[in-house]
């Protein structure tokens, strides 16, 4: 086992795009799988003559990010050219914040997964995103699509304080259900809104001097992460087993395929990217006033939230992240626990029923992910919670509530009406409810004469048979009731 | 009656609009005289590139538009030619180089936008050194320029073809852009008048750039009036461009006479003396005198930097602009090397093929300026001697209302003459940069004539003022003309 | 500090992406040797003291609302490219 005699650290560089409805610095829209090269402008094209002004929205959900992780926000703030040359970067230069990054410092205490354990952020920057190269046939070359070229990104790096592939995960779970608890990113790593560059070196057991690090680049899923630092942990391992070390730091792309992680012809270390700054852009100060503005504005985050759920609310800790994981149902849940006064019911509730209609409809679930919506499911909290009481008066049983939700997903009707329409509606009637039991004493005299001796199972029997009988409709707790009587 | 074709090409703006506003002659009228003078004489002086497409149907629509009644702009029908830097939309705009050859802008800048509001009428783009990159058009990759007052010599640059176009009435007024002196000096060569407004007066956007931090786009014109009417449609904020100034708009309405008593006008020790051909010195301090007599106090004043004012000026300029001229690679416009079979060589081959060498020159100087080891010695070294520069000028205008002095040291030289030495070309520009390092506005007004082999050259008048103070620039300017009269002068073609 | 030979004008021609023949070097790294020289005129002043002019403007915040503008046609945006497939620009192969 490598554990016993390295340690690992690692550090992550995600880069997020901003949730904007334009770029970073130009007025243009971006849609994810938009045809090619039809969101552009002379600005995001680089083109001579064409200049960037920033977006003022970028700033805020930068902010918003910032603060979420308690960061340093910078009072002034100025942005840098960071140069190289690449077909997707076509003013051969990126707007980046290099001297000052806009927040800085800050920190994530994990709530799931290694709870407890803290991982540090050394600086989260807003930059410009480059565009894509598409690799076709071998006569064709290399595409180049630019529609994503200039959207926002807030690049948020940490410090080497993470110590495992796991922890690496639960780090990055954990910052994307913030990034979309506060509506700053849908960090969806299909579609390139969230990617995640890892720096990793070993080190001996104990010592405290970082071993060199290898970047690995092009991780596209949780799984590739995961995959891409354990075999990255072992093969530096067998390097320092076998006394080499590791010659240099280096950048390296992890090929899924074939399991391994592959040195990179262009070493990027060896770039010289002459940072200076744009002259294009003024000085930027951010206001305390808007600081303190933002910051009365953010949700309550997950992990408060999650620790909430569990003391004030009463719920299991399993009840609690289910319900945390998803910000809308969350919203839900709280909807419909003031309105019956009940966290418990209101949260399997909201588990049977809420969450799984949200997952069944991705583009609910996509609109609704910040914290600042309620699920936009029908039926609404309200509807859920006249069922709920319908329940307990016994006009309705368990069942036919779930069934009734599910009616009601399309339909407007009132749950009572709706019930009545469906014939959902329980027997409740005691006369009627003694000749359903009379009936069924005389069908099971046996039964009934071992209930009468003690037995109580077979209380059951003969409430099942009535329950039968009323085609599910009579109300098995009145009946268990009436029998429990009869047998006095 | 139909207007002569000679007052048409010597009226100037100001009386070129208000005529047509009266209707003492039409635009087709305006823009016919123009272009007759253009093809009479550019073959000789080469100060066109290319004359813009669809003049005439513009020039007839702005008739049309008078014949309805319908309200005309400030600059109705005024031809105005533009430097070959400043994007047109749809036109070809090759900043003076073979890499942007056959590159048609899809906008216009700002300032295009602004003129054709205006009703001005673009009649042609004007040759420069490429990408700005030169004090003597001579670094164009489409041919020279030629001085009108000497054929044989530099019309001055980067902004050579709207100089020698203004001074040869192919325009009555055009636009150049000024990095470090590039309008004043040609302004001075030619014997016009030239306005660098203060940085942030004028958007850039569409501006294509060699050093972001320092240029500005400004008139070339015959008097001091003329440049007051562009400025004046021209400045004022761009929400496209964040380093244009949010100040208001320069208006016309500031230009009250001014009454030279009891001005100061601040002499630079530094201006005079060494280094100045004796013959400019001469001529610049009988104006300054002649500006005494007319009751204006003559102060000397300091600018203690100015020695540094050339290597700062060069590694700020040569550093920005490696970084704005990396985005012709080849790829999205301009020249693409058809050999290149790897990306490498797509990017080192355009590049190569596409710049002269001046460009080339610079982008090396840059490059080696913002690298790793150089990066404090020379750019941030420069940056804060950019910060005593102007420094220097603050404490100046604690003694002075204007700065006066020459615009060049040196005389229009004869083509070709300084083309093997880079280092005396830059030299050349010491007395311009350092208002571009300080954000300052200047003009370069016509303060007479030096006689060489009996050719009568130019020499031009810097008049320098504090930040936004262009006002001041231009009702100084109009008083000396009042005094000097050399603005009225015209080579002979 | 770097010396200027022609293995520095490679190196910096190399990062310029500039493509020079051996004469080309010969010659800039002369030429560049002197510019250079003089720059390093500035060394003369004290700057100790000094914070580098990055501003010339005292306006800050320039900000645009996030509001979408109308983009280029895609025959404006590639219609000054030199090589085109269709709808996207085209490079020889990257990898
Ligand atoms: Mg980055
Ligand atoms: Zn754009």
């Amino acid at each position: 086992m490598i554990d016993k005699r390295y340690d690992t650290v690692i550090g992550l560089e995600a880069h997020v795009q901003l949730k904007t409805r334009t770029k970073m610095f130009c007025g243009c829209a971006y849609h994810f799988g938009a045809p090619p090269n039809s969101q552009t402008c002379p600005s995001c094209l680089g083109l001579p003559g064409a200049l960037p002004v920033a977006n003022r929205e970028a700033f805020r959900l930068g902010l918003r990010v910032g603060l979420a992780l308690q960061c340093r926000i910078a009072e002034t703030l100025r942005f840098d050219r960071k140069q190289y040359f690449y077909p997707d970067l076509p003013k051969a230069y990126q707007i980046t914040q290099f001297e000052t990054p806009s927040h800085f410092d800050g920190h994530l205490d994990l709530s799931f997964g290694q709870a407890g354990e803290t991982v540090h952020i050394l600086r989260a920057h807003l930059e410009e995103d480059s565009g894509k190269s598409l690799h076709g046939n071998k006569d064709e070359g290399t595409l180049i699509d630019l529609n994503r070229c200039g959207v926002p990104l807030l690049e948020i790096v940490t410090t080497p304080s993470i110590h495992s592939a796991d922890m690496a995960l639960d780090y990055l779970r954990e910052l994307r259900l913030i990034l979309r608890y506060i509506g700053a990113s849908d960090c969806d790593m299909e579609k390139g809104s969230l990617r995640c560059d890892v720096n990793i070196s070993l080190k001996p057991k104990g010592s405290t001097t970082l071993g060199r690090k290898i970047e690995l680049k092009n991780l596209n899923s949780n799984r590739m992460i995961k995959r891409a630092i354990e075999y990255e942990q072992k093969r530096q391992a067998a390097l320092y087993d076998t006394s080499k070390g590791i010659g240099a730091e280096e950048s390296r792309t992890w090929d899924d395929e074939a399991g391994e992680s592959r040195s990179m012809r262009r070493k990027e270390s060896s770039a010289d990217y002459r940072y200076f700054p744009d002259p294009d852009l003024p000085r930027f100060r951010i206001a305390k006033a808007w600081i303190e503005e933002t910051k009365a504005q953010l949700p309550e985050l997950p992990g408060p939230r999650f620790k909430r759920y569990q003391s004030q609310l009463g719920l299991s800790a399993k009840d609690a992240q289910q319900l945390v994981q998803n910000a809308s149902a969350a919203n839900y849940f709280e909807e419909l626990t003031n309105l019956i006064s009940s966290a418990k019911k209101a949260a399997n509730w909201v588990i049977a029923k809420v969450l799984p209609a949200l997952k069944a409809a991705p583009h609910l679930n996509a609109a609704a992910n910040s914290a600042e919506a309620i699920a936009p499911i029908r039926p609404t909290p309200t509807i859920v919670a006249e069922l709920i009481n319908m329940t307990t008066e016994g006009l309705i049983s368990q069942d036919a509530a779930h069934t009734l939700f599910d009616e009601l997903r399309s339909s407007t009707a009132s749950p009572q009406d709706l019930a009545k329409t469906l014939d959902l509606l329980q027997l409740n009637d005691p006369d009627q409810l003694r000749e359903l039991l009379r009936q069924s004493i005389d069908a099971n005299p046996d039964t009934w004469e071992a209930l009468k001796s003690g037995t109580q199972p077979a209380q059951h029997a003969l409430v099942g048979w009535a329950m039968r009988q009323s085609q599910g409709r009579a109300n098995a707790a009145k009946l268990s009731e009436l029998l429990r009587d009869m047998t006095i | 009656m139909n207007p002569s074709p000679f007052d048409l090409i010597d009226a100037g703006v100001v009386d070129l609009s208000l005529g047509l506003h009266r209707g003492t002659w039409t635009a087709v009228q305006i823009l016919e005289a123009h272009l007759e003078q253009i093809r009479k004489h550019d073959a000789k002086y080469g100060a066109f590139l290319s004359i813009v497409d669809g003049v005439h149907d513009r020039a007839r629509e702005i008739d049309r538009k008078r014949q309805d009644g319908r309200p005309l702009g400030p600059l109705a029908g005024v031809p105005i030619a533009i430097k070959d830097n400043i994007c047109i939309k749809g036109q070809p705009t090759s900043c003076g180089s073979a890499f942007l050859q056959n590159f048609r802008p899809p906008y216009s800048a700002e300032v295009i936008e602004r003129l054709e509001a205006a009703d001005a009428l673009l009649i042609g783009r004007t040759n420069m050194d490429e990408f700005g990159m030169g004090s003597s058009t001579e670094n164009s990759s489409f041919g020279i320029t030629r001085n009108p007052w000497s054929p044989s010599r530099t019309p001055g640059g980067s902004s050579g073809g709207s100089a020698a176009a203004v001074a040869a009435r192919m325009c009555a007024a055009a636009l150049g852009s000024d990095t470090g002196g590039s309008i004043r000096q040609p302004a001075a060569f030619c014997g016009i008048t030239g306005l660098k407004p203060s940085y942030g007066r004028v958007s850039r956007r569409g501006l294509i750039a060699y050093a972001s931090s320092l240029e500005q786009i400004g008139p070339l014109t015959r008097s001091a009036a003329d440049a007051a009417a562009i400025l004046a449609v021209i400045s004022g904020h761009d929400q496209g461009d964040s380093s244009s100034s949010t100040r208001p708009a320069f208006g016309l309405d500031e230009l009250s006479p001014l009454d030279l008593k009891g001005l100061r006008l601040g002499l630079p020790r530094e201006f005079f003396g060494e280094g100045i051909n004796p013959a400019i010195e001469a001529q610049i301090m009988s104006a300054c005198q002649r500006l005494r007599d007319a009751g204006a106090e003559l102060v000397d004043v300091n600018l203690p930097h100015t020695p540094y004012a050339i290597p700062a000026y060069y590694v700020i300029a040569t550093s920005e602009a490696s970084s704005n001229l990396a985005r012709y690679d080849g790829i999205g416009y301009g020249r693409r090397a058809e050999a290149a079979q790897t990306l490498d060589e797509v990017y080192a081959q355009s590049r190569s093929l596409g710049f002269g060498p001046e460009v080339k020159r610079r982008l090396m100087l840059g490059t080696f300026c913002l690298s790793s080891d150089s990066y404090a010695d020379y750019y941030d070294k420069a940056l804060r001697v950019r910060t005593l520069l102007r420094n220097d000028f603050a404490t100046a205008f604690d003694e002075c209302d204007l700065i006066l002095g020459p615009t060049a040291p040196i005389l229009p030289f004869k083509l070709g003459s300084l083309r093997n030495d880079p280092l005396a070309m830059y030299l050349s520009d010491v007395l311009t940069v350092s208002l571009n390092l300080a954000g300052l506005p200047g003009a370069s007004v016509p303060a007479g004539f030096a006689v060489e082999n009996e050719q009568r050259l130019p020499i031009g008048l810097q008049i320098i003022a504090k930040p936004f103070e262009e006002a001041l620039i231009l009702r100084l300017a109009t008083a000396w003309e009042m005094i000097g009269g050399f603005h009225r002068e015209s080579p002979r073609l | 500090m770097s010396k200027i030979d022609r293995a520095e004008i490679k190196r910096v021609a190399a990062l310029a992406k500039i493509e020079l023949t051996d004469e080309e070097i010969g010659v800039f790294s002369e030429q560049m040797a002197k510019i250079l020289g003089h720059f390093l005129k500035l060394a003369e002043v004290d700057t100790n003291s000094v914070d580098p002019l990055v501003y010339l403007s005292s306006d800050e915040n320039l900000f645009r609302e996030d509001d979408p503008v109308p983009c280029l046609s895609l025959d404006d945006a590639l219609g000054n490219a030199a090589l085109r497939s269709g709808p996207y620009f085209r490079v020889p192969k990257t990898r």
